[in-house]
């Protein structure tokens, strides 16, 4: 049953199949590699470099005012979690009933059609966009 | 309207099921007859706050930079001029740098991506297939500040020092060429910017395309290895065609990333407001990087009306980038079945 028995141009048209088969599984393999390489390049570069910053006084201090010696970053990660907070209380009841509008009130409607494109649209716009917008406002009030 | 008009065909039933025969209907006891009535209210009002959040975005984008439309018009897109000291503005570099950096993310991830999620889908070992996947997510989870950092510090002079000067050497006399690699060795530039992009959108693609890949039946898969078919043919010939809705979804949402991303271009792309060469290793700027470098000192005037303009624009150009996706999977959608 070997196919050398067979007509020579299949067996080189199954030789070729098989190459072209082993090229792209071994580029799907480097892609694979690729990938991982970036990562574990940047967490050891982060660690690396982050490492010797690493000081209980970073969780427990605020930033110092300049050329003080000790301080930390405490404001920082406090202020973030603030802000996460705020904008997960206010975030959630508003994106959960505009899910549940989409999937129970609206799915044939134009609203829901509009809405749902909006959506993808926000969802895509850079956040940068949204930081101007409100800008004018901030500065006349 | 729509709402009470279902409220009231879902109550009937209810109520049919609590009556006795031949007796008086029970009624029904009902505690908080407004409740369904404000819950749908709360969520029209939800659906239509999105609406308004949109609205509200572009009023306040076009009011703002109202003094800029005014004394530019269109003819800002073109005019590379940049200049606060003097006043004038014109968007060409931006737009340019976000357009370049926001290709070369997009050339680079998707062939990327793609082999990430072929390898995870078909070749990749059962057990190895998760931590695998997770690692890739991961790359998602990176703030991209720290890609900013890692790149200015890190990526940018090995760039610099193992890729640009040997290509300077090779080809710095090349006329055309020679063009593209030309300028200082310091690493930072559209191709820096855009590999980095490049590495930030890679777990967005390639998760969502292996989702996609995932989807399709084992037995139209099974049919093809069974005809012969090698794992590349069964891809490229089943999978491929069969998930290309997803796989063009997963595309455009890694090509909204990289239009949007901020931070770390930022760090990378440095911020130099002349186009006066093709060299992919020169500095430029991108519109994010602008707004984030200017906006803070920039005055209310021309300057900061400008800078508005220019988030305008970015708007512009991931409205257009949305739509036409939306608009290429519903056309790809309705020949479904019709042809290979």
């Amino acid at each position: 049953m070997s196919l050398t028995a067979l007509d020579p141009g299949k067996m080189r048209k199954h030789q070729g199949r098989k190459r072209v088969n082993a090229i792209a599984l071994t580029l799907s393999l480097g892609a694979m590699a690729f990938g991982l390489f970036w990562l574990a390049w940047i967490l050891f570069e982060t660690i690396r470099l982050g490492v010797g910053g690493l000081a209980l006084s970073v969780f427990t201090q605020s930033t110092p005012p300049p050329q003080a010696d000790s301080g930390g970053l405490a404001n920082a990660i406090v202020g973030s979690g603030i802000m996460v907070a705020l904008a997960t209380a206010i975030g959630t009841p508003v994106g959960v009933m505009a899910g549940v509008y989409l999937a129970e009130y609206g799915q044939k409607t134009w609203l829901g059609r509009i809405t749902q494109f909006i959506n993808d649209i926000l969802l895509s716009a850079p956040s940068i966009v949204a930081a101007t917008t409100f800008t004018p406002f901030t500065s006349i009030a | 309207m729509t709402a009470t008009v279902t409220g009231a065909a879902y109550e009937a039933p209810k109520k049919m099921s609590t009556s006795v025969s031949g007796g008086v209907p029970p009624v029904r006891e009902r505690r908080t007859p407004w409740a369904d009535g404000l819950f749908s209210f709360l969520a029209h009002a939800a659906a239509w706050l999105t609406l308004s959040l949109l609205a509200g975005i572009i009023f306040s984008l076009v009011v703002g930079a109202w003094p800029a439309i005014q004394e530019y018009g269109l003819s800002f897109l073109w005019r590379s001029e940049w200049d606060p000291v003097e006043d004038r503005y014109g968007g060409l570099v931006m737009i340019y740098g976000t357009l370049a950096t926001s290709a070369i993310a997009l050339i680079i991830a998707v062939p990327v991506s793609f082999g990430i999620a072929l390898f995870l889908t078909e070749l990749s070992p059962g057990w190895l297939r998760r931590p695998l996947g997770v690692a890739i997510e991961l790359l998602a989870a990176v703030p991209s500040i720290v890609y900013g950092m890692w790149g200015l510090l890190v990526f940018g002079p090995i760039l610099a020092r193992f890729v640009q000067q040997p290509l300077q050497s090779w080809l710095g006399d090349v006329p055309v060429l020679g063009a593209f690699v030309s300028g200082a060795p310091v690493g930072i530039g559209i191709l820096s910017a855009g590999i980095i992009l490049a590495i930030m959108v890679i777990p967005f693609i390639a998760s969502v395309m292996r989702d996609v890949f995932e989807t399709t039946p084992a037995m139209l898969k099974e049919s093809a290895y069974g005809l012969g078919s090698t794992t590349w043919e069964v891809v490229w010939r089943v999978v491929l065609p069969y998930t290309k809705t997803g796989v063009i979804g997963a595309i455009m949402l890694g090509l909204g990333r990289a239009i949007g991303e901020t931070m770390a271009v930022t760090f990378v792309i440095g911020n130099f407001n002349q186009l006066d060469s093709l060299s992919l290793f020169e500095a430029a700027n991108s519109i994010t990087s602008a707004l984030a470098n200017e906006f803070a000192e920039a005055n209310p005037g021309l300057h900061q009306a400008s800078l508005i303009y220019l988030g305008l624009v970015l708007f512009f150009i991931t409205f257009v980038v949305l739509s036409l996706s939306k608009w290429l999977l519903s056309s790809l959608r309705k020949n479904e079945g019709r042809k290979t």
